[in-house]
């Protein structure tokens, strides 16, 4: 979770965004893990239901699924540090298209 | 298959269970009239859990045999099938559901339970609880053969009144198309998933339907990220088009 914040900080002036999908929490321990770990992005909550999870095939937790801009698959895994050059890489792409 | 259909089944329940709602007055008139069915199925599930508790601490073979041909289903065979007389469907459902431990044989129980499923089709089909009579048929697929249910089910989807009754039927015909071999099998499942996904896309149920659609290697990179719908807590509504033009980083998380 610190790595995801630092995450969403270091891209907060990117068109980048981070896309909680919570499964299996009661609503208590879901609101207090939002405050606990300082959830500033978007979460679905899910609660007993998981049908999003169940929709990306979901095995493990936690599931990371990179999407570009034009909405494609990127690359999926279980470690959001693997992800993070490939988040820089994109968006560094989308720059350079752009300029 | 069976799983997904299991967890459709409250969604079913609770569809059909609005479509019953009554008014203060009905429920007025209710108290008169009562439900006779419910009352028994009541009385029926009470005694059940008695006899399973007794089951429980029986000692000995023996005691469970004497227990077993006691079983609730034998002592209140006769009322359900008065019930069913009289023209309440429901018993049949029950009935159906009950023959094993009226202690028929297996080689009698299969042309038991078409015989009903028959008289249930033809006589009950626009009946509101009509959609436990389709799970039933389902569950007994086996018994009353693939083809006949795979026939009923494309006549219920296609003339039932109920829209959530249809809705089950094109569900389960999905599921047991998936498992017929060729291609035109697969095509009907699609087209059937099309038009489940026209009426429910942004529902607990549409989600499932896309799941099902959604094979291993449609979710590998390189391949258009499936659409969803997500809700916060707070009941905010999103969904994953809206994030169109940027990089997103969807993360599957739990806090358990």
């Amino acid at each position: 979770m610190p790595h995801l914040q630092e995450l969403v900080k270091l891209h907060q002036d990117s068109p980048f965004a981070l896309i909680g999908v919570n499964t299996g929490d009661d609503p208590e321990t879901y609101r207090k893990g939002l405050k606990k770990h300082g959830v500033s992005w978007i979460s679905a909550y899910q609660g007993e239901a998981s049908s999003i999870a169940d929709l990306y095939r979901v095995s493990g937790y936690p599931t990371y699924f990179l999407i570009d801009a034009k909405g494609m698959i990127v690359a999926t895994g279980h470690s959001s540090s693997a992800m993070e050059p490939k988040i820089k890489e994109l968006l560094a792409d989308m720059k350079k298209s752009k300029d | 298959m069976i799983t997904t259909a299991l967890l459709l089944a409250p969604l079913f329940a609770g569809a059909a269970h609005q479509a019953n709602q009554v008014t203060p007055s009905q429920v007025l008139m209710e108290s008169i009239t009562v439900d006779a069915f419910s009352d028994l199925e009541t009385d029926f599930q009470e005694a059940y859990d008695g006899w399973r508790a007794e089951l429980r601490t029986a000692k000995g073979i023996k005691a469970k045999r004497a227990l077993r041909e006691k079983h609730p289903v034998r002592l209140f065979w006769d009322r359900f099938q008065s019930l069913a007389n009289d023209g309440d469907g429901r018993a049949l459902v029950w009935m159906s559901k009950s023959l094993r431990n009226k202690g028929l044989r297996l080689s009698e129980i299969a042309p038991e339970k078409v015989r009903l499923a028959k008289l249930l089709l033809k006589d009950y089909s626009q009946e509101a609880w009509f959609g436990d009579a389709v799970a039933s048929f389902i569950q007994d697929r086996k018994h009353l053969g693939e083809d006949w249910v795979m026939t009923t089910l494309r006549t219920v989807a296609k003339d039932n009144k109920d829209h959530v009754i249809q809705a089950q039927s094109k569900y389960e015909l999905v599921g047991m198309l998936r498992k017929v071999e060729g291609k035109q099998a697969e095509e009907e499942a699609e087209a059937l998933i099309g038009e489940l996904l026209d009426d429910y896309r942004d529902t607990e149920f549409g989600l499932r339907m896309l799941a099902e659609r959604t094979r291993p290697e449609d979710l590998e990179a390189g391949k258009e990220a499936p659409e969803f719908m997500g809700r916060t807590i707070d009941g905010h509504e999103f969904k994953l088009s809206d994030y169109r033009g940027k990089v997103v980083l969807i993360d599957f998380y739990g806090f358990w």
